[in-house]
């Protein structure tokens, strides 16, 4: 294999240098780096408030950041004004979004449209198909998430696994290369987690996206990852593939956080 | 005799109805208009014609609708502008119910949960999009009910016109009681007559509620 070759497979699609946030003086991010190359399925784990759902949403331009820079698939998200990073500008930003799908914790579908149509429009309006073959498709990720049998019904309608397997379609949809899911199984019935789970696993191993996945479910990033970062205050104090992680961090904070017991002196 | 006075009644409330109806028709056309205008202009990203909109709804909430129409016939024609009083009457009453729509239109807009905005940036709509696609169509049904208290109160303000010598129910019963000398019969008929507006109203505001309420679609 050539350099050439070996740099095209390890091109990172996401990179996060320096990344530095706060919220209203509290530091969430603090000087953090982050590299994740193609079709990598990572684990963000980590006590609350630790900072993982803020990175998928600086990623999803849903937070600025305060210093540092963002790259997704090479391209940077923000620009230098008299030292402080700014936001692209609407238009160029809407190029990298639409590489970016993103999964919420409370869903945020679409209420007043039917299951079909909050799978349909984001297609018709980003102008990847006509209504006709965006409702195919719709029908289509709604067989592969089996809800084929819901399209005409209202979200209210469906239950709380229900709705999350329709926001999943929905973000899959648009065919995006990277997917951001934000505590995708927290706020559901814990006898309707495992609906979730199973789905993102089919989706992990046939799209080939790179997928990040803040979760609580430490039994399932496990197996779902190929790799697991461990947060805490904003920093990233363990990264590693996920049996490493699991069963030998080395940071003393993942091993309170995983109830092992603290390493001999 | 009776006869006379009954079909005097009857001519009298049809002519007045007429220009009842049709205040209140225009007059609830331009509140609309001037809702939407107003209401965006408040939460517009531009400073300059959010202050505009502030004006123009705390003027207009803040005064009465008498003088607010006074103002417009009579007051006026000193700046050298003039109005005729049915032009006024609409004007009057379009302008004062829709600094209150302007209110109901941006409190709609903002009850519009902080989720839907994010579900949109990660789908990666434009703005535009965003309210035309997303925002409006939860809004509107929301505005609804307001909207339709609002065009009642509207409707009942019409009177008002009378003292711009508009010839309206009102204007026509107090006629046909200096005319007869009749008080019981024309009041009656007057209030009888607003009550089934009013209800035209009501029947009017349910069933557009009803067309913009969310369907599943029976398969």
């Amino acid at each position: 294999m050539s350099k050439m070759e070996q740099k095209a497979v390890s091109r990172p699609i996401i990179e996060l240098s320096n990344v530095s946030k706060a919220f209203n003086g509290v530091s969430v991010l603090d000087n953090l780096n982050l590299v994740i190359p193609k079709g990598q399925k990572v684990a963000l784990l980590g006590p609350s408030g630790s900072g993982k759902t803020t990175i998928l949403r600086i990623l999803m331009t849903l937070e600025t950041i305060d210093a540092g820079q963002v790259r997704v698939g090479g391209q940077s998200m923000y620009e230098e004004q008299s030292g402080v990073p700014r936001l692209l500008p609407e238009s160029q930003l809407r190029s990298v979004r639409a590489r970016i799908g993103m999964v919420f914790q409370h869903f945020g579908l679409f209420p007043h449209l039917t299951v079909l149509s909050n799978i349909a429009l984001p297609q018709i309006l980003n102008g990847q198909a006509r209504k006709a073959e965006a409702e195919a498709r719709a029908l289509d990720l709604l067989q592969t998430v089996g809800l084929a049998d819901k399209a005409h019904l209202l979200p209210d309608q469906l239950s709380g696994g229900q709705k999350q397997r329709v926001a999943i379609a929905r973000a899959l949809a648009l065919q995006p290369d990277i997917l951001l899911f934000d505590e995708p199984t927290s706020a559901l019935d814990p006898q309707r987690v495992s609906e979730v789970l199973d789905l993102l696993n089919v989706i992990g191993e046939t799209t080939g996206a790179t997928m990040l996945l803040v979760t609580h479910e430490m039994e399932f990033a496990r197996q779902f990852a190929d790799r697991v970062l461990f947060f805490d205050h904003g920093q990233i104090v363990e990264d590693g593939a996920p049996d490493l992680v699991f069963t030998n961090p080395q940071d003393h904070r993942t091993r309170a956080f995983l109830g092992l017991p603290a390493r001999g002196v | 005799m009776t006869e006379n006075i009954v079909l005097d009644l009857f001519c009298s409330v049809l002519h007045g109805l007429e220009i009842t109806v049709a205040l209140t028709v225009l007059g609830s056309v331009l509140a609309f208009i001037c809702a939407f205008v107003f209401g965006l202009g408040r939460i517009a990203r531009w400073r300059l014609i959010r202050i505009i909109s502030v004006f123009y709804i705390e003027v207009f909430r803040g005064t009465s609708v008498f003088v607010q129409v006074f103002w417009l016939y009579y007051a006026l024609p000193a700046f050298g502008i003039l109005l005729s009083p049915f032009l006024s009457g609409i004007l009057g009453l379009g302008l004062n119910v829709g600094a209150y729509g302007a209110e109901v239109v941006r409190s709609a807009i903002q009850a519009t949960g902080k989720d839907q905005y994010e579900s949109c940036c990660a789908l990666n709509f434009t703005r535009y999009q965003t309210f035309r696609y997303i925002v409006l169509p939860q809004a509107f049904p929301r505005m609804l009910p307001v909207f339709g208290n609002n065009m009642v109160e509207l409707m009942k303000a019409t009177s008002i016109v009378s003292l711009i010598s508009l010839s309206d129910i009102t204007f026509q019963a107090q006629q046909f009681r200096i005319r007869t000398g009749q008080t019981f019969l024309p009041f009656a008929v007057t209030l009888l007559v607003y009550f089934l507006l009013y209800l035209g109203i009501l029947f009017f505001v349910q069933s557009v509620t009803r067309l913009t309420k969310p369907k599943s679609v029976k398969v």
